[in-house]
């Protein structure tokens, strides 16, 4: 009852002087913030007309040029209207509820009263201190646009607007979070992408309820159809090209306000594998490198479990050649293969986390200590065998060579249970593991869509463009796994075309 | 129709994967040891043996895809609710559920023999089976969708296997399938009888069934299936004869795993000792197969969730596992599972056929009048 | 219900730490068996044992003293071992095994039975004989690169058998042979020369029992008659008589009475049938390709008759041999070329020999032998 009283009377508020206006707002919508500030213009006719603007939030050149030097050059009586034509910015709003009106100030608007009138008007002028467009950090490129977004989304949707300026491509614009509300754009190319899909994932946008979204990353884990997996069943990725590249395959992308990557969904295994580097290139490379990060991925996680379990139980399996050399290397090392192996495992990531944390420069420096001196001394100490040193250095490295992070991370950790496993029962508990890793994926879905596609369920015509890369000729329709409205690619069969072939000069031009 | 069975479409699956259905489930512990069982009896014979039973197993699963035809869309339950009522199909659901309990109580003993006998002779198999089970309810909470991956991913993944026999198949000896048509009566009916355990595992398909998209093609990938298997089979029992001396595949138990022993790469040697571990990605269908199959049919009869009932199972395995402990106790528990089997995979399917032809009969017949 | 089976695992995790660890089989705390020699112990049934292992030390010394043990049999021997090294002693790695004379000529198979039962052997391992004390080949102290003299011998047999100077002579081949009715095995048979592990020839066995040594030289016949081979080479004389006109252009009057030639074996293939079932008589029919290699004597090789004269030598030396060796092993009594399988293996029924008809049968058995030589090229030179 109180509540409902208390709305009618801030309702109720306007007509009232600017500094009425000016105390209610600082006192109940501003929280007393020392930022806020009125500015009160008299026109010509005699009209008091006062600006509200927190001015941290607000770009003062364009207020002033675009907002208050057209209201004060003004000669004839002024209505909101009139002020409304005056104001060439887009974005406004007439509002009189006064939490309204504070919200919007908060988010960088500026609130425009004439004395004793009904109603306010906004106009949104946000000053937002950003990154320029740079270098892509954690996904790098060799080919293509070397650029990552940045932390405003509306560099970040011009960016994607540019790549897909077509009129098919869809936006639908969510607010989300009870506290602090955050602007979520989320576009895909409305002839292609699959209603289901779109319906699906603006569900779960509209019914997700939190108290704010602090990043694209954590928006991508609230909605996620199992929370508890290791394995990330939306992409975030930091690359505009890989993301307007996903929406036009027919996948749907997400922008998140202040926020460098964006989301991509749905998702499968495989195309975590993949980069955009593999599609700029030729196709022999590009089919050479899916191969092989695919094998860099599962030499990752069973290379060090196959080492424990073949020095703690199966020494029959050990080739003669490695035998002796095996032997001798481990025959100082005071710990079983298992601990030895966690050992060195923890260590390798202490470097690398401890690379990530400090300066690049540090950092590398780091690399070269850790690498190296420690390596060679843990070697020489007897504490590791050398032929350990090499397997944990080598699926170190072959998990950094998976072009996403996070998916590289969840494999690096994936590999400590497995080692356990493979320590205690030998190759009986490294294939237990691994058969409970294959289910698990078996199981995920990412948006109800099948997590381990095109595998299974298996679609023979998504292989060229996920586990493999066929030539741009070949590839005449867009990936099954997408659902997508129209299969076909136009355009890609352009070898076929008449004036394509058109006869050249060739030998002794 | 008394109760017609609504499978939601996204649930189900396309024909096709019927074909690693069928292979995962007939090709499981028994492979093997099938050499051995066979060529007791058959001796060279053994293939000409495989050959008549796995025309005899074809046949059967036309059989069983035509009474499936026949009342269209149902499963087993529903067929025998249709013929028999009520509480004859209750009888018979519940024996089924027995006669799957035995199959795969014993397949998964089997499977603890092979790591006890050839990796860990002291650990404890109970742990060894108790981590399979693990394994096999995390499939069953994942539902049928999921089950059906994981025989399609295992049979990719542990395909390869069988073709290293490439290998032993190099060393074998002509003479040992000579002379030819050796077998007398006897050996002929005892080598049926064995060789058609290696066939238990087709009725799959009466639950299977209604979660088939396109059912029409049911029969193609199904005969594949089983080809597909029998193909397999044939190789083992072909090259474990040419390999062995005749005297020799009788006094091994696992033929299937003493030919992995020649084989060795220069990364690995001593394959058997990764196959028997490996042999984990071929069993782990197959039972959960069985394990659904059970906790399948328990949903239809009493209206238990599957997630409720695959704990029973496990309960009930694990202390099955426990008792059954020397190897005696084994091969009594793998006889009852195939003289059973005999019942319900060959025998059972006949006796449903009269029926079914008489529905199809009067389903014209009723078409005519109207 | 996920948080469950999380939960679950935690639990069934803890678990198998508490209780589930299998038996572990440390790699460096492993005595790793490579070789085992068997000798006749000096009392009534028993054995001696000599087990060569790796030794995973630092300082690469070349001494290596197997560790040797009686007991009642092989399996006895090898537990008896344990007590004299603190390492645990397994077999996974076996390589060979080798037999002493006086224990081969008793028969090796209560040895073998039990290695051939043992999962952790692998059935690849050769099974050797040897000519002198196993104790005494297993001593030798030199072994080129190899860590130890057991992975020697089993470097030396692997090169040999590679090269098909002898004839495979694995576990498995030597229980398929001892098991099969019809088919006797046959072994290497290892010695100790100038402290070194050697290869002198072949050991025919009439089941388990060693009955005869053969040279290297009689080990290349045997094998023309076992199998197809696509390497060796085989020495013959040849008398200078036949020839006299081919040489004259290069040597007018030869004083040799015989000159040397060597054949290198291209391909060979042998086929034995059984010809006539009434009177027990097979047929063997070797064909023989191969290029000459070497010869002591310049002999005039364009023309086309010398190579047909050296062919037809080569095929009456090469049958020569076969006869004699056949005619060898059936005064022994031992089936090694298993003409016993093919005859079994052709009747059905009643005309089917049991083990006692077929060693009573082998040595009335009569042989075709028939071998066609074919020279296909002469080197180089001409």
């Amino acid at each position: 009852m109180k509540r409902k009283s208390m709305k009618k009377k801030q309702q109720s508020l306007f007509p009232c002087t600017l500094e009425e206006l000016q105390t209610e707002l600082k006192e109940k919508a501003m929280n007393n913030n020392p930022d806020f500030v009125m500015k009160i213009v008299e026109t010509e006719s005699e009209q008091r007309i006062g600006f509200y603007f927190l001015y941290t939030i607000v770009k003062p050149q364009v207020l002033y040029d675009q907002i208050i030097s057209p209201v004060q050059k003004a000669k004839m009586t002024l209505d909101i209207q009139s002020i409304d034509h005056m104001i060439v910015l887009p974005d406004s709003k007439q509002k009189s509820n006064l939490d309204e009106i504070g919200q919007l100030l908060i988010q960088g608007s500026v609130c425009i009263y004439i004395e004793n009138d009904q109603m306010s008007l906004l106009h949104s002028v946000p000053l937002q201190e950003h990154r320029s467009i740079e270098r892509a950090e954690t996904e790098s490129l060799i080919f293509g646009p070397q650029i990552a977004f940045t932390n405003s989304i509306g560099t970040n949707l011009n960016m994607i607007r540019n790549m897909v300026d077509t009129p098919h491509l869809k936006i639908e614009k969510f607010i989300i979070g009870n506290r602090i509300p955050t602007e979520v754009q989320m576009m895909y190319m409305d002839d292609i992408a699959n209603d289901e899909n779109v319906i699906e994932l603006r569900n779960r946008l509209t019914s997700l309820r939190t108290e704010d979204v602090m990043n694209s990353a954590v928006l991508s884990q609230q909605i996620e159809d199992n929370p508890y997996s290791i394995f990330p069943q939306f992409m975030v990725s930091e690359l505009p090209d890989r993301f307007s590249y996903s929406i036009k395959e027919g996948k749907i992308g997400i922008l998140v306000d202040n926020s460098p990557s964006g989301i991509i969904a749905p998702i499968t295994f495989s195309s975590f594998f993949e980069s955009t580097d593999d599609i700029y290139g030729r196709w022999i490379i590009g089919f050479f490198t899916r191969l092989m990060r695919m094998f860099a991925m599962i030499v990752s996680i069973t290379l060090t479990p196959i080492y424990v379990a073949a020095l703690t139980f199966h020494y029959e399996v050990i080739p003669e050649a490695l035998l002796l050399s095996l032997g001798e290397s481990r025959n100082r090392v005071p710990f079983p293969p298992l601990l030895e192996t966690l050992i060195l495992e923890t260590m390798m990531e202490f470097i690398r986390e401890a690379g990530a944390r400090l300066p690049t420069k540090v950092g590398q420096t780091m690399g070269i200590v850790g690498g190296i001196v420690i390596g060679q001394a843990v070697v020489q100490a007897g504490f590791t065998s050398n032929i350990l040193i090499i397997l944990v250095a080598l699926s170190a490295l072959a998990s950094f060579t998976t072009p996403d992070y996070v998916m590289g991370s969840s494999l690096r950790i994936l590999r400590f249970p497995i080692i356990i496993f493979a320590g205690f029962l030998g190759f009986v508990g490294f294939f237990f593991m691994l058969a409970f890793i294959i289910i698990h994926l078996l199981r995920l879905r990412s948006l109800h869509r099948p997590y381990t596609a095109p595998i299974y369920p298996f679609r023979f015509t998504d292989f060229d463009q996920s586990q493999v890369r066929i030539p741009f000729v070949l590839n005449k329709e867009r990936p099954v796994s997408n659902l997508p409205k129209k299969t076909e690619r136009q355009g890609r069969n352009s070898h076929n075309h008449p004036l394509f072939k058109t006869r050249g000069k060739d030998i002794d031009e | 129709m008394k109760n017609p069975l609504n499978i939601p479409e996204h649930l189900k699956f396309r024909a096709s994967y019927l074909f690693f259905i069928l292979f995962n489930i007939l090709i499981g512990v028994g492979v093997v040891a099938l050499p051995r069982r066979v060529f007791q009896h058959a001796k060279q014979d053994s293939w000409l043996v495989i050959i008549i039973t796995a025309v005899i197993a074809h046949l059967l699963l036309a059989i069983i895809i035509f009474i499936l035809k026949t009342y269209k869309g149902t499963d087993l339950y529903g067929i025998l609710q249709e013929t028999f009522g009520n509480w004859l199909a209750k009888v018979f659901g519940y024996l089924f559920i027995v006669y799957f309990f035995i199959v795969y109580l014993s397949a998964l003993t089997k499977y603890t023999e092979f790591i006890v006998v050839f990796i860990f002779p002291q650990h404890s198999r109970f742990i060894i089976g108790f981590l399979m089970t693990i394994l096999i309810a995390y499939c069953i909470y994942g539902g049928i969708r999921v089950i059906v991956g994981v025989c399609f991913l295992f049979f990719l993944l542990s395909f390869w296997l069988n073709g290293v026999l490439a290998v032993p198949a190099t060393m074998i000896d002509t003479n040992n399938y000579f002379p030819l048509f050796e077998i007398d009566r006897n050996g002929l009916f005892n080598g049926l009888l064995v060789s058609a355990y290696s066939f238990l595992g087709i009725e799959v398909l009466w639950y299977l069934y209604p979660y088939i998209r396109n059912k029409e093609k049911t029969m193609l990938y199904s005969q594949l299936g089983l080809f597909a298997t029998v193909i397999a089979l044939l190789g083992y029992v072909i090259i474990s004869i040419g390999f062995f001396a005749p005297k020799q595949l009788e006094s091994l138990i696992w033929p299937g795993f003493v030919m992995f022993k020649v084989i060795s790469f220069s990364v690995f040697e001593r394959l058997d000792i990764f196959a028997v571990s490996f042999w984990k990605f071929i069993i782990l269908p197959n039972l959960i197969l069985y394990a659904w199959l059970m906790t399948r049919s328990l949903k239809r009869i009493k209206h238990i969730k599957q997630k409720h009932s695959i704990w029973g199972i496990i309960i009930l395995s694990s202390i099955g596992l426990h008792f059954i402990d020397t190897q005696r106790q084994l091969e009594h528990l793998l006889k009852i599972a195939d003289y059973s089997g005999l019942f319900f995979t060959f025998l059972f399917p006949i006796l449903l056929l009269p029926f079914a032809i008489i529905k199809r009969i009067r389903g014209a017949k009723n078409e005519k009048q109207n | 219900m996920k948080n469950k089976i999380k939960k679950f695992l935690i639990i069934v995790s803890t678990f198998m730490l508490l209780t589930g660890c299998a038996q572990e089989r440390i790699l460096e705390q492993l005595g790793i068996i490579t070789a085992i020699g068997l000798d006749k112990g000096e009392e009534e049934r028993e054995v001696f044992g000599s087990f060569v292992t790796y030794k995973f030390s630092q300082q690469l010394s070349n001494e290596s003293t197997p560790i040797y043990s009686y007991g009642r049999t092989a399996r006895d021997a090898y537990n008896q071992a344990f007590s004299k090294t603190a390492k645990q002693l397994v077999t996974g790695q076996l390589r060979a095994v080798l037999y002493g004379p006086e224990l081969a000529k008793e028969g090796i198979w209560p040895h073998l039975n039990g290695l051939q039962r043992n999962q952790f052997v692998t059935d690849l391992l050769y099974v050797t004989v040897t000519d002198m004390p196993a104790k005494e080949v297993l001593s030798a102290q030199i072994y080129e690169e190899a860590p130890n003299v057991g992975i020697y011998i089993y470097k030396l047999l692997d090169q040999v058998v590679g090269k098909e100077q002898i004839i495979d002579s694995s576990l498995h081949e030597f229980t398929k042979n001892y098991m099969k009715i019809g088919a006797d095995p046959i072994t290497p048979v290892l010695s100790k020369k100038d402290d070194r592990v050697i290869v002198t020839g072949l050991g025919l066995f009439q089941d388990d029992r060693l009955m005869e040594i053969i040279d290297l030289r009689e080990a290349f016949y045997v094998r023309l008659i076992l199998d197809e081979f696509k390497a060796g080479e085989l020495q013959v004389e040849l008398p200078t008589e036949n020839y006299r006109q081919f040489m004259e252009d290069f040597d007018p009057s030869p004083e040799e009475e015989s000159f040397e030639m060597t054949v290198q074996q291209v391909r060979s293939s042998s086929t034995i049938t059984v010809k006539e079932p009434e009177n027990n008589r097979f047929g063997l029919d070797i064909n023989f390709e191969g290029e000459i290699r070497e010869l002591n004597k310049e002999i005039d090789l364009e023309s086309e008759e010398v190579i047909r004269m050296l062919e037809k030598d080569l095929s009456k030396i090469i049958e020569d041999n076969i006869t004699k060796i056949l005619e060898k092993t059936q005064e022994l009594n031992v089936d090694s070329f298993g003409f016993g399988t093919f005859w079994n293996s052709t009747f059905k029924g009643n005309k089917k020999l049991s083990e006692e008809e077929w060693r009573k049968e082998y040595p009335n058995f009569q042989f075709d032998v028939n071998v066609k030589t074919k020279i296909l090229r002469h080197g180089i030179t001409q």
